[in-house]
C-alpha cells in the first residue's frame, strides 16, 4: 500500500554552468492534492520535476516522499527505484504494446493473475475498457493521454508527476479529459504535481498551486488566494493577464476612491466592470468567446484593456464603472 | 471496430529540430547534385576515354587490326605473352577472363556479333564443350598438325593443345614407396583409409581425371573408385590443390591429388614455409594400369566461328607453339611446355618422367556432366 | 485511400519495376521452361534437398551469430559510455568493408591444419596433425561465422540507427515503472526496435545465401554451390537458373517473415522530444567487459584477417600487375552503379508511398533481385542479350552491367530510405502539400532533404556492395575493365593466396572511406 505522505523538496538546487536552475526551492505536495506548478519558461519547472523524478540530481537540498529520503547530498535514490510515477508531455506509450501491455507495464513485481484484474481495473476507471487491446497509434489524443495515466498509477505509486499533460489536447475536449484524468489521480490519495504554462487550466483544476519564477518557489497557496492576492509582479504574470496604468491618467473619481499614492498601477483586466460609474469611451471591441474584450481610452493616449461578460453592444454608448 | 484509418487527434507537431535539418540538409542536396554529376561526368569522360573502347570502333581493322581472346586462364604472365605478340604482330589484343562456362555462354548470346577471335582454355574438357556448342571452327594447318602430337589436337582441327599440365599424387615420402601409387586404383584400396586429401569434385582437373577413368572403364567402375576415395579421405574435401599439399606436410593426411604445377610452385615460392612443404613430399604421375599412360591434361587454343581473321588466329596459334610463345607461357606457370624441344621451366624437372595415356582429350569433355553425377552419388563433395 | 490506379505519376515506378525485375524474371522463366531434363532429375532426387537443408542451417546460425554480436552492441554503444566507446561505435562497421570470400580465404589460412595456430600447437606439445581436436573451419558452422563476420555491421547499423532514435522519454516511463538495465532492453529497447533489425537482418541473410565464393571453398554444398555446379560441371545454365528458384524462394521468405514480424505493432513513438537518450556510464567493471568483447569481436572479424593477408604478402614478397587501372574500374563501376540503384531505390521508396499495390510490387522485385546470386542475374542478362544482337563489349557490356547492379542491389538502397521514411511524423507530408507544394516539387523541398540521412546510408551501403560484387562482374565487363574483385578472385583461383592479398586489401581500402563516412554521418545523427 502507498504511504498517502507528501512528496517534498527543501531547499533544492541545480546549478549548470555557474547558473542556478533551480535556486533553494522549497515545496511540500500533499496526498489527494494536485499541486500545479506554473511559472514562465526557463523558469525550472521541468527541472525541478525531473529532480522529484530521479533524472538529475539535485547538488544542494533534500527530497523526501514521506519518510523516504530520495536525495540529499549523500545518497540518491534512482529512478527505477522511486516508485513515482511519470506522465510525459507526449505520453510516451509503449509503441509495440496494446493499452492492456501498457498498463501492465509496471506490475512485475505483482503475482500473475492479479496483474491483469489491477490494469483492467484503472483502464476503466479512466474510461478505456473499449480500447483496452488497440494499439496506441490508434488511439486518440485524449485516450493516449488516459492511457499514460493508467499506466503510471497501476503500480500505486507514491506520487505521480504530469509534465505539460493537456498541453497537445484538442482544447474541445481538454476540461472533459482533464476532469475525469484528475479524479482519477485524486482517487489514488496520493500526492500528484502538474507542471504546466496554462495558468487557466491550473486555476480550474489544481487544488494548490505553486509559481516559480527563476529557479525559487516564489508563492503557494490555494488558486483563489494566490490569484487575487499574489505576492509579487511576477506571480500576479503567471496566473493571468495582468496591464499597467499610470494612476494620474485615471478618471478622477478613481483616484480619490483607491487612495493610493503609487504612481503606476497593475490591474486585471475583469476588474473593470460595466454599470453606473465613469463614464469612459470605448475605443476597441472584441468578442472573445464567453467575454468581450473592451479598449478604454484615457488621456495621453493611455487605455485601459478590460473584459466584461458578453453582452450586446451598440457604439458610441456611454459606460459606466466603478 | 476502430477504423484504423482513424487520425488521432494530436494536433501535428514538426520536430524542433526540422528547421535547422532543413537547412543543414539544403547544403546536403546542394552537395550530393555535385556530387552525382562529377561522378556521371568523370564516369563518362573515363569510359569514353578507356582504351578499350577505341579497340571497338570498326574503323580499327583498318589503322590496327584487333585480335580478340576469350580465355579461361588468367596469369599475369599471359599478360607478357600477349604484349609480346602485339608488338611482333602489330595487332591490338583485346581480352575477355572469364571462367569457360561464362565464356560459352557469352558467346552464344553474342551469336554473330561475337568479337571473339581465338579460345584459350586450360583444360581439354571445356574445348570440347566449345566445340560441341559450334562456337569453333576447324583449322587445318600443316605448321599446326606438324607440332602437336595427334592426341593433343582435335582430328578437324577445332582446337590445339599448346601446354600440358599433369594431374599427379603428391605424397609423404616416409610413408609411401613410389611403387605403392603407381597406379590410380591403389589409392582405391583400404590400407589408404584416411590418408588421402583431395579438392573438391566440382574442380575440372578432378572432372577431367574422372573423365578419362570412365572412357576407359565405363560408369559403374568409375563410380565404385570414387566411392573408395571418399571412403578414404582424411577430411571433407576443401580448399584448392596447394591446400593439399600443407595438408600433407601438417601430417594430416599422406597421399594428396594434384596438378603437378602447384607442386613445382612450392618450392619455387619464396616463402620458406613452401619450400619446406614441397622438401617434405615427393611427387608422382600414376597410370591407369601398368603400360597405360598417365593422364595429360592440357592448355588449349581455338578459333572461334564468328573469327574475323583467321589468317591472324592462326598466326598467333603458331606464335603459343614458338619458342618464345611456349617459354611465356609456361615459365611462370610451370606447365610442361607442349613441345619437346623447349627448356622446361624451373623444377619441373623434378617431375618424374612419363608415358601419355593415348586416348584422345576430347573424351573429357563427353564425360563431364556424368563424371559430376558419378561423384555427387559417391559423396565427394 | 485510392485503389490502384494509373495515373501518370505511377508510370516511373512501374518501368523501374519492370526493369529491375526483368533479370530475374528472365533467368527464373528460363528455367522453368529449359531447366529440365536429366541433370535436374539428377539434382532433385540427389542433391536439392541437402543443398537446401545446408543452406537453411547456415543461414539460421549465421543469423543467430549476426544478432548476437551486432544488437547488443548497439544497445550498449547507444546508451551507455565506457572507454573507446567512441571508437567502437565507427570501428564495429569496418568488417563491411571486407568480401565474404576474402575472410573465408584468410580465416581459412589462419586456422587450417597448415597455419599459423595449429602449426604453433603442434610445435608446442609435438603432437601430430591428427591428434588433437581443433575448430574445423571448414564445416557449416565455420561458413555461418565467416559470413555472419562480415555481414553482422548490417545488423549492426539498423539497430544502433533504431535504438539511438529511440525516445528518452519512453525509456524513462519504463524506468518510473521499475524497469532496470536489461529489463529496458529486453523489455522496450529490443521489442520496439526489432522491426528495424529484422529488416537489417534479413538484407544479411539474403546477401549471405546468395554467397558462392566462400561456401565453395570451405567445401559447404550450399545451393548457391550448387547453382554455379550446375552450370560449370553439367554445363547447363537453365537448370542452374531453376535451382535458383529454390534459392530466392528460401531467402525471400526470410523477407516475408521480417516483414510479417511487425504486423500490427505501431514502431512510430508518440514521442517526438527528449529525442536522443543521454549516455550513462557504464561502471567500471561492467565498462571493461564492454569494451574487451568489442575489441575482441574487431580483432576476429578484422583486424586479424587483414594481418594475415598482409602478412602473406609480404612473406612471399607477392607483387601484383598493373593495380591501378583496377582501382579506377572498381571505383567507377561502383559509382556508376551505386548512383543507378540509388535512383531506383529513391523512386521505389518516394513514389510508393501513398499506393499499397506498387509498393509492394517494388518490394517483391527488390527483394527477388537482391535475393538472386550474382551469377542467376547475370545470365540473366546473357539471355536478354541474346535478344538484343549486340556483341558484350563497349557501352553495351557496362550498360548491362549497371543493369544488373541495379536489379541486383537496389534492395540495400531501399531499406535505409524506408527506415528513415517511417521515422517521419506522418503529418509532414499533408503540411508541405498544404503549402503548395506538390509532385516534383514536393519532391525535391520536402522529402529528399528529410530524406537525406538515409540517402547517404543507402548510397554508401550500395558503393561498398558494388566495389565487392564478383560473378556478374565477371561475367559482363567489357574489355580492359577488370576490377579490384575480378582479380582477387583471378589469383585466389590460381592459388595464388599471397598476390589475391593485394587487391583484396585494397577493395577493403576503398571500402573504408565510405564506410567511416557512413559511421560518423550515424554518430552525427545522433547528435541532433
Amino acid at each position: 500500500m502507498p504511504d498517502h505522505q507528501s512528496l517534498m523538496a527543501d531547499g533544492v538546487s541545480r546549478i549548470f554552468s555557474g547558473r542556478a536552475v533551480v535556486d533553494q526551492a522549497s515545496l511540500s505536495l500533499a496526498p489527494g492534492e494536485v499541486t500545479a506548478l506554473i511559472g514562465p519558461s526557463g523558469a525550472g519547472k521541468s527541472t525541478l520535476l525531473r529532480m522529484f523524478a530521479g533524472r538529475e540530481r539535485p547538488d544542494q537540498g533534500v527530497m523526501r516522499a514521506g519518510d523516504v529520503v530520495l536525495s540529499d547530498p549523500s545518497r540518491f535514490v534512482p529512478v527505477e527505484k522511486r516508485r513515482i510515477g511519470l506522465v510525459f508531455q507526449d505520453f510516451a506509450l509503449f509503441p509495440h504494446l496494446t493499452v492492456l501491455g501498457n498498463v501492465m507495464f509496471g506490475l512485475q513485481s505483482v503475482a500473475k493473475p492479479e496483474r491483469e484484474t489491477r490494469a483492467q481495473a484503472w483502464i476503466d476507471r479512466l474510461g478505456l475498457t473499449h480500447r483496452r487491446d488497440a494499439y496506441p497509434h490508434h488511439l486518440s489524443g485524449g485516450e493516449q493521454q488516459r492511457t499514460a495515466i493508467a499506466r503510471a498509477l497501476a503500480p500505486e505509486p507514491v506520487a505521480i508527476l504530469l509534465d505539460e499533460p493537456f498541453s497537445g489536447l484538442d482544447p474541445t475536449m481538454r476540461d472533459q479529459v482533464r476532469q475525469s484524468a484528475l479524479e482519477a489521480v485524486r482517487s489514488a490519495n496520493i500526492p500528484a504535481l502538474l507542471v504546466t504554462h496554462d495558468a487557466n487550466a491550473a486555476l480550474v483544476h489544481a487544488d494548490k498551486i505553486a509559481v516559480i519564477g527563476n529557479g525559487t518557489i516564489r508563492q503557494t497557496g490555494a488558486p483563489e488566494e494566490v490569484y487575487r492576492a499574489p505576492n509579487s509582479l511576477s506571480v500576479a504574470r503567471a496566473l493571468g493577464p495582468i496591464h499597467r496604468v499610470k494612476t494620474r491618467l485615471l478618471p478622477e473619481a478613481w483616484q480619490s476612491a483607491l487612495k493610493t499614492s503609487a504612481d503606476t498601477l497593475w490591474y486585471r483586466p475583469e476588474a473593470f466592470q460595466i454599470g453606473t460609474g465613469e463614464a469612459c469611451t470605448v475605443s476597441r471591441i472584441q468578442m472573445a468567446g464567453p467575454i468581450t474584450e473592451i479598449a478604454l481610452d484615457l488621456e495621453d493616449s493611455a487605455e485601459i484593456l478590460a473584459a466584461s461578460p458578453a453582452a450586446r453592444f451598440t457604439q458610441a454608448s456611454a459606460w459606466k464603472s466603478l | 471496430m476502430q477504423d484504423s484509418n482513424q487520425v488521432p487527434e494530436i494536433e501535428a507537431q514538426c520536430p524542433v529540430a526540422n528547421v535547422s535539418q532543413l537547412c543543414q540538409n539544403a547544403n546536403m542536396i546542394q552537395r550530393t547534385r555535385i556530387f552525382a554529376s562529377l561522378s556521371l561526368l568523370v564516369g563518362a569522360v573515363a569510359a569514353c576515354s578507356n582504351p578499350a573502347e577505341t579497340a571497338d570502333a570498326p574503323e580499327a581493322a583498318e589503322a590496327t587490326p584487333t585480335l580478340t581472346l576469350y580465355s579461361s586462364r588468367h596469369y599475369d604472365s599471359d599478360k607478357a605473352l600477349f604484349a609480346m605478340f602485339e608488338e611482333q604482330a602489330g595487332v591490338k589484343i583485346n581480352v575477355r577472363e572469364a571462367s569457360a562456362d561464362q565464356l560459352i555462354e557469352t558467346m552464344k548470346a553474342e551469336a554473330d556479333m561475337s568479337p571473339a577471335d581465338v579460345i584459350i582454355t586450360a583444360d581439354a574438357g571445356s574445348l570440347w564443350r566449345f566445340q560441341d556448342a559450334g562456337l569453333t571452327q576447324p583449322l587445318l594447318s600443316e605448321t599446326l598438325t606438324e607440332v602437336v602430337p595427334e592426341n593433343y589436337r582435335e582430328p578437324d582441327g577445332h582446337w590445339y593443345g599448346m601446354a600440358r599440365r599433369l594431374r599427379g599424387i603428391a605424397y609423404d615420402p616416409a610413408r609411401w614407396n613410389a611403387d605403392e601409387l603407381a597406379t590410380w586404383d591403389t589409392l582405391a584400396s583400404e590400407d589408404k583409409a584416411g590418408e588421402i586429401c583431395v579438392r573438391s569434385s566440382s574442380n575440372i582437373y578432378n572432372l577431367s581425371l574422372m573423365g578419362e577413368l570412365i572412357h576407359r572403364y565405363g560408369s559403374e567402375a568409375a563410380g565404385e573408385w570414387a566411392t573408395s576415395i571418399v571412403g578414404n579421405m582424411a577430411r571433407n574435401p576443401q580448399g584448392g590443390d596447394t591446400d593439399q599439399i600443407r595438408a600433407i606436410a601438417a601430417g594430416e593426411c599422406s597421399i594428396a591429388i594434384v596438378n603437378h604445377y602447384y607442386w613445382v610452385r612450392l618450392g619455387a615460392s619464396a616463402a620458406e614455409t613452401d619450400q619446406q612443404v614441397a622438401a617434405s613430399t615427393s611427387f608422382l604421375v600414376p597410370e591407369f594400369t601398368e603400360g597405360s599412360g598417365s593422364h595429360v591434361n592440357i592448355t588449349g587454343a581455338a578459333v572461334t566461328v564468328t573469327a574475323d581473321n583467321p589468317v591472324l588466329a592462326e598466326t598467333f596459334l603458331a606464335f603459343l607453339l614458338s619458342e618464345t610463345g611456349q617459354s611465356y607461357l609456361t615459365t611462370e606457370t610451370k606447365e610442361l611446355p607442349l613441345l619437346d624441344t623447349t627448356a622446361l621451366p624451373d623444377g619441373v624437372e623434378a617431375v618424374p618422367a612419363f608415358v601419355a595415356s593415348d586416348v584422345n582429350l576430347g573424351v573429357y569433355g563427353e564425360n563431364q556432366a556424368e563424371a559430376q553425377r558419378l561423384f555427387d552419388i559417391a559423396g565427394w563433395n | 485511400m485510392p485503389r490502384f490506379a494509373l495515373s501518370i505519376r505511377s508510370i516511373p515506378p512501374v518501368l523501374l519495376i519492370a526493369l529491375v525485375g526483368l533479370p530475374v524474371l528472365v533467368a527464373v522463366w528460363a528455367g522453368l521452361t529449359a531447366g529440365g531434363g536429366a541433370t535436374w532429375d539428377h539434382i532433385l532426387q540427389n542433391r536439392l534437398v541437402p543443398y537446401s537443408l545446408t543452406t537453411i542451417w547456415v543461414l539460421i546460425l549465421a543469423g543467430l551469430l549476426m544478432f548476437a554480436i551486432a544488437v547488443p552492441a548497439a544497445w550498449v554503444i547507444s546508451l551507455f559510455d565506457f572507454p573507446g566507446r567512441r571508437v567502437f561505435s565507427w570501428a564495429l562497421i569496418l568488417p563491411l568493408a571486407m568480401p565474404g570470400y576474402v575472410m573465408a580465404y584468410a580465416w581459412a589460412d589462419l586456422m587450417g591444419v597448415a597455419g599459423p595456430l595449429q602449426s604453433s600447437i603442434r610445435d608446442a606439445t609435438g603432437w601430430s596433425a591428427r591428434d588433437y581436436w581443433f575448430p574445423n573451419l571448414f564445416s557449416v558452422p565455420g561458413l555461418a561465422f565467416v559470413l555472419a563476420s562480415t555481414l553482422f555491421p548490417y545488423v549492426y547499423i539498423t539497430a544502433r540507427a533504431a535504438f539511438t532514435m529511440q525516445s528518452a522519454a519512453t525509456l524513462e516511463a519504463a524506468r518510473s515503472l521499475g524497469t532496470t538495465g536489461w529489463g529496458l532492453f529486453a523489455r522496450v529497447g529490443l521489442p520496439v526496435a526489432i522491426p528495424a533489425v529484422l529488416g537489417g537482418l534479413s538484407l544479411a541473410l539474403m546477401e549471405a545465401a546468395a554467397d558462392y565464393g566462400a561456401a565453395e571453398f570451405l567445401g559447404i554444398q550450399t545451393l548457391g554451390v550448387g547453382i554455379v555446379r550446375s552450370w560449370n560441371s553439367f554445363g547447363e545454365p537453365n537448370t542452374a537458373a531453376r535451382l535458383a528458384l529454390a534459392l530466392i524462394f528460401i531467402a525471400g521468405s526470410f523477407f516475408i517473415i521480417a516483414k510479417l514480424f511487425q504486423g500490427q505493432r505501431g514502431t512510430q513513438q508518440t514521442s517526438s522530444r527528449w529525442l536522443n537518450p543521454r549516455r550513462t556510464e557504464l561502471p567500471p567493471q561492467s565498462a571493461w567487459i564492454a569494451t574487451l568483447s568489442y575489441t575482441l569481436i574487431l580483432l576476429i572479424c578484422f583486424f586479424a584477417p587483414v594481418a594475415r593477408l598482409l602478412w602473406l604478402a609480404i612473406e612471399s614478397r607477392a607483387t601484383a600487375v598493373e593495380l591501378w587501372p583496377l582501382v579506377q574500374s572498381s571505383v567507377i563501376l561502383g559509382t556508376m552503379g551505386t548512383i543507378g540503384a540509388f535512383i531506383a531505390a529513391l523512386v521505389f521508396t518516394l513514389s510508393t508511398k501513398r499506393n499499397r499495390e506498387l509498393r509492394f510490387g517494388a518490394r517483391l522485385v527488390a527483394a527477388a533481385g537482391y535475393a538472386a546470386p550474382g551469377v542467376v542475374l547475370g545470365l540473366g542478362a546473357l539471355f536478354i542479350l541474346r535478344e538484343t544482337g549486340q556483341a558484350l563489349t563497349g557501352w553495351v557490356a557496362i550498360g548491362f552491367l549497371l543493369w544488373i547492379y541495379v536489379s541486383r542491389f537496389t534492395s540495400a538502397g531501399v531499406e535505409p530510405l524506408q527506415a528513415t521514411l517511417e521515422r517521419l511524423p506522418k503529418n509532414l507530408d499533408n503540411a508541405a502539400r498544404s503549402l503548395g507544394a506538390r509532385g516534383m516539387n514536393q519532391f525535391v523541398r520536402v522529402d529528399v532533404p528529410l530524406l537525406a540521412p538515409g540517402a547517404l546510408a543507402a548510397g554508401l551501403i550500395l558503393f561498398v556492395e558494388i566495389l565487392k560484387e564478383l560473378p556478374a562482374t565477371l561475367m559482363l565487363r567489357p574489355f580492359g575493365w577488370d576490377t579490384l574483385a575480378v582479380r582477387a578472385h583471378a589469383y585466389a583461383t590460381d592459388e595464388r593466396l599471397a598476390q589475391a592479398t593485394l587487391p583484396a586489401l585494397l577493395i577493403v581500402l576503398a571500402g573504408l572511406g565510405p564506410v567511416l563516412l557512413l559511421s560518423w554521418r550515424l554518430s552525427r545523427t545522433e547528435r541532433t
